[in-house]
């Protein structure tokens, strides 16, 4: 479905991504990890063709992104990233509104009871916490019925229950066939969805694999610098060197 | 802030439109009913002095209205404006330029506005990344340039200069350099290209990234809106000197009003704008009666408070 | 010893010594005037516009009257500066440096007789003063015995694009009254106000005064005539005679008073016809 070739992305003089290759079909969740500034956010609007490559290509379906229209990208792919400027005073509804494909009223109801927002319909972003206005934007992805989702850190700002709401929310929209990219932080969420990882180490180095090969300390160590314990879906950083 | 009440809010507008041009068409030196003016010289006062007045007013207020939504998107600032952001001073000093150099072509004027216009625009732009309070010095500090260019150029030319550099700074409405049925035309033409370009306009609310991610094409949008609001602001400043704040105040209480979607707000702001500016000038010309104000003084004076207002409001 | 400084001083200020006088003229009916009662030779600086006589061309220009060149005003050595307002940044610095600051803004048409005097008392050329005001006097004395039982209401266009006329605190304003012309905006106590066409239509006058400045007399003779029909007198005033408080003031309203008498007697021949 998503098919990367040879991308290599600079940011000014600095090498972020170099000679990668990837293949992704739908009906799984990719989690992009790395460092900050390891150009996991780049990667994405790669993708969505807002960032154009040093070199390489990415196609999706068979098209490459960089011959596509502003117009198809936008019909194949959802953009989650930062929270939108609210001094305009958009509310809630309006903004579903904007992201949806067609006037569905139903799938706007559906979505703002999903991310518990009914009772905030008519309230305009900016009197909503952060919080709130990172579940508008997850349900502003929802709304907008398209084969590819790529999340930038879609689980920032929510508390528990809503990272609970919003990891279950992936996997299931997944497991109906839809693609999700998603950059994370947090190793367990990472490890709650995957299905498979993108590892990018900051110097332009990347690995592609299976979640549950890519997901060990001996991977991630390196990558991070830091120690990492626990395997499988257990995996902490060691916050303070234990004393024995 | 409900959809239910777009409509008929917009429908009080046009209605409340009809209902100011044709009281302020009455006031004046003396009432003039606009049904039945009272001899030949009262029906000539009214349609040869007054009606045309009331109607540039209007042009001129919508499109100083739209000018200003269109920047406000633009540069992502509801505070941005064309006065504000000196392009209306860049202008008039574009068209002081052009009537300098080449004042046997009427065109020359516009030309020069659009330009001034246009420089004025790339001038400020530089600053739009450095956030809100950093555009708005920019503004400040450009706008004051501009109207010391305006003041260097008005002296060069002595024989016109006093009497002119009042239009120019201040508004006046009592005659226009552009044909009124063009004004009303580039109204129209203005309104038209806005409603055309409302939805792309929403999405760009929510940023360039959210925007182009939902389809639009924004560096196209951003060009097609600059071009558009250089000689929307540029037309208007021909025709009326620098009227300060309408552009600031109209869209700002139509989105209080309608919300923020754009075929809403556009619509409105180009009848609220015009609403605004007639009432202007009916009171500039009445209030300190026989003499008359230039409109900017009034304009500046509601638009300044409602500024600092929004200035305190946006922490 | 007091006493000895005060009368010494009192002898220097009325002495005729006092005629060596270096004075810069700061407006041109300043200029005019003290051109006309024999005192050009102790001008050494002139402002804009002191084009009259052909003389006065020839002083060391200073700038415009408001903004002199002070270090140029200063390298003239002046003793006085005679200017029509004190209250500038210029004034005040000549006036720290110790040179002498008389005001001559004389705003009727007595008070420029009065100024004459004045000018004349300064110089020391008092009986060529009081010389020239009595022959002006005598010219203005026809001119108010042939307008006596007029009060004609009259327009002055002090500009036309925005439109802007004179009120009552204007020098014109008391020029035209003294020539049988009321102003019809009399009422408005300021010196120029901007006004909309149609409070000008209201004030329905019979006599509209054009200035020939800057602007297409011929068209706004059109232009009046279009609005206040073919009845309007429209009289077209010389700016350099009637608007300088000056020597030549009564020469300005001498030749709009003609123009005024040829045009009703052109009329009242017509009418006969």
């Amino acid at each position: 479905m998503l098919v990367i070739q040879d991308l290599t992305l600079h940011r000014g003089k600095k090498v972020l991504l170099s000679g990668l290759y990837a293949e992704f079909t739908a009906g799984q969740v990719v989690v992009v990890l790395g460092p900050n500034g390891a150009g996991k956010s780049t990667l994405l609007q790669s993708m969505l063709g807002m960032f154009t490559p040093a070199a390489g290509r990415i196609t999706i379906d068979g098209k490459a992104v960089a011959e596509c229209s502003r117009q198809d990208l936008a019909e194949k792919m959802t953009w989650q990233g930062d929270l939108p400027p609210s001094e305009f005073g958009l509310t809630v509804s309006q903004r579903l509104h904007l992201s949806a494909n067609g006037p569905d009223e139903a799938k706007n109801q559906q979505a703002m009871t999903l991310m518990d927002l009914a009772k905030l319909k008519h309230r305009a972003l900016d009197a909503l916490s952060s919080g709130e206005r990172q579940r508008v934007e997850i349900a502003a992805t929802m709304v907008r019925d398209n084969p590819i989702w790529l999340m930038d850190e879609p689980t920032a700002h929510l508390d528990l229950r809503h990272q609970v709401d919003c990891l279950q929310l992936m996997k299931k929209e997944a497991q109906q066939g839809r693609l999700i990219i998603t950059v994370l932080h947090d190793l367990q969420q990472a490890a709650a969805v995957a299905d498979t990882v993108i590892l990018l180490d900051g110097n332009g180095g990347a690995e592609v694999g299976v979640a549950n090969e890519m997901l060990t300390p001996e991977h991630l160590m390196p990558v991070f610098g830091v120690q990492i314990q626990g395997e499988g879906k257990l995996l902490m950083p060691m916050y303070f060197e234990e004393k024995q | 802030m409900n959809d239910q009440r777009t409509w008929p809010l917009l429908l009080s507008l046009l209605v409340l439109t009809a209902v100011v041009m044709v009281v302020s068409l009455g006031i004046g030196s003396h009432w003039i009913s606009p049904f039945s003016p009272a001899s030949e010289l009262d029906s000539r006062i009214l349609w040869e002095l007054r009606l045309p007045r009331v109607l540039i007013a209007f042009a001129v207020g919508g499109l100083l209205a739209l000018a200003g939504a269109w920047f406000q998107v633009l540069l992502g600032n509801p505070l941005a404006e064309p006065y504000v952001l000196g392009v209306a001073s860049s202008a008039a000093v574009g068209a002081v330029a052009g009537m300098m150099l080449f004042p046997e072509t009427i065109w020359a004027m516009s030309l020069g506005a659009f330009a001034g216009a246009w420089i004025g625009i790339a001038s400020v732009l530089m600053f739009a990344h450095l956030g809100t309070t950093r555009l708005l010095l920019a503004g400040v500090v450009l706008a004051a340039f501009w109207s010391a260019i305006l003041m260097l150029l008005l002296a060069l030319m002595p024989e016109r200069g006093v009497a002119l550099a009042y239009a120019w700074m201040m508004g006046d409405l009592s005659r226009s350099d552009i044909a009124l049925p063009y004004l009303l035309l580039v109204w129209g033409g203005a309104l038209l290209a806005g409603l055309v370009l409302a939805r792309s306009l929403d999405k760009l609310l929510l940023g360039e990234k959210h925007a182009a991610a939902l389809g639009v094409d924004v560096r196209k949008l951003r060009f097609g809106l600059l071009l558009l609001a250089s000689a929307v602001t540029a037309i208007a400043v021909t025709a009326a000197g620098t009227i300060g704040f309408v552009g600031l105040i109209v869209p700002h209480l139509m989105r209080l009003l309608l919300g923020s979607l754009h075929r809403a707000v556009l619509l409105a702001s180009a009848f609220g704008g015009g609403i605004l500016l007639i009432l202007a000038d009916t009171a500039a010309r009445t209030v300190i009666t026989p003499a008359e104000l230039p409109v900017g003084v009034l304009t500046a004076m509601i638009g300044v408070p409602v500024f600092l207002w929004l200035l305190l409001r946006a922490r | 010893m007091n006493k000895l400084a005060l009368s010494l001083f009192c002898v220097f200020w009325l002495s005729p010594a006092y005629a060596a006088e270096r004075i810069l003229a700061l407006a041109p009916h300043v200029c005019e005037s003290l051109f006309a009662i024999g005192a050009a030779d102790q001008v050494v600086g002139v402002v804009d516009y002191c084009d009259f006589p052909e003389e006065a061309k020839s002083k060391a220009q200073l700038g415009a009257f408001h903004h002199i060149n002070v270090e140029a005003a200063l390298a003239l050595k002046p003793t006085l500066v005679i200017t029509t307002d004190t209250n500038t940044a210029a004034i005040r610095a000549l006036s720290d440096l110790g040179v002498k600051v008389a005001l001559s803004a004389p705003n009727s048409v007595d008070g420029v007789m009065q100024d004459i005097l004045f000018l004349g008392a300064l110089t020391g050329h008092t009986s060529d003063a009081e010389a020239l005001v009595a022959q002006m006097q005598q010219q203005l004395a026809k001119i108010r015995a042939e307008t006596a039982n007029l009060s004609v209401p009259t327009f002055y266009e002090v500009w036309h694009q925005p439109l802007y006329t004179i009120g009552s605190k204007a020098f014109i304003h008391d020029v035209m009254k003294q020539m049988g012309m009321r102003n019809v905006f009399a009422d408005a106590h300021m010196d120029s106000l901007r006004i909309p066409m149609e409070v000008a239509l209201a004030a329905k006058p019979e006599v509209v005064v054009v200035p020939t400045e800057k602007r297409d007399v011929e068209a706004r003779e059109l232009f009046w005539k279009q609005w206040l029909g073919d009845d309007v007198m429209v009289l077209r005033a010389n700016p350099d005679l009637l608007h300088r408080p000056g020597p030549r003031l009564i020469e300005g309203m001498r030749a709009l008073l003609l123009q005024w008498q040829e045009k009703t007697a052109e009329r009242v021949t017509v009418k006969a016809l």
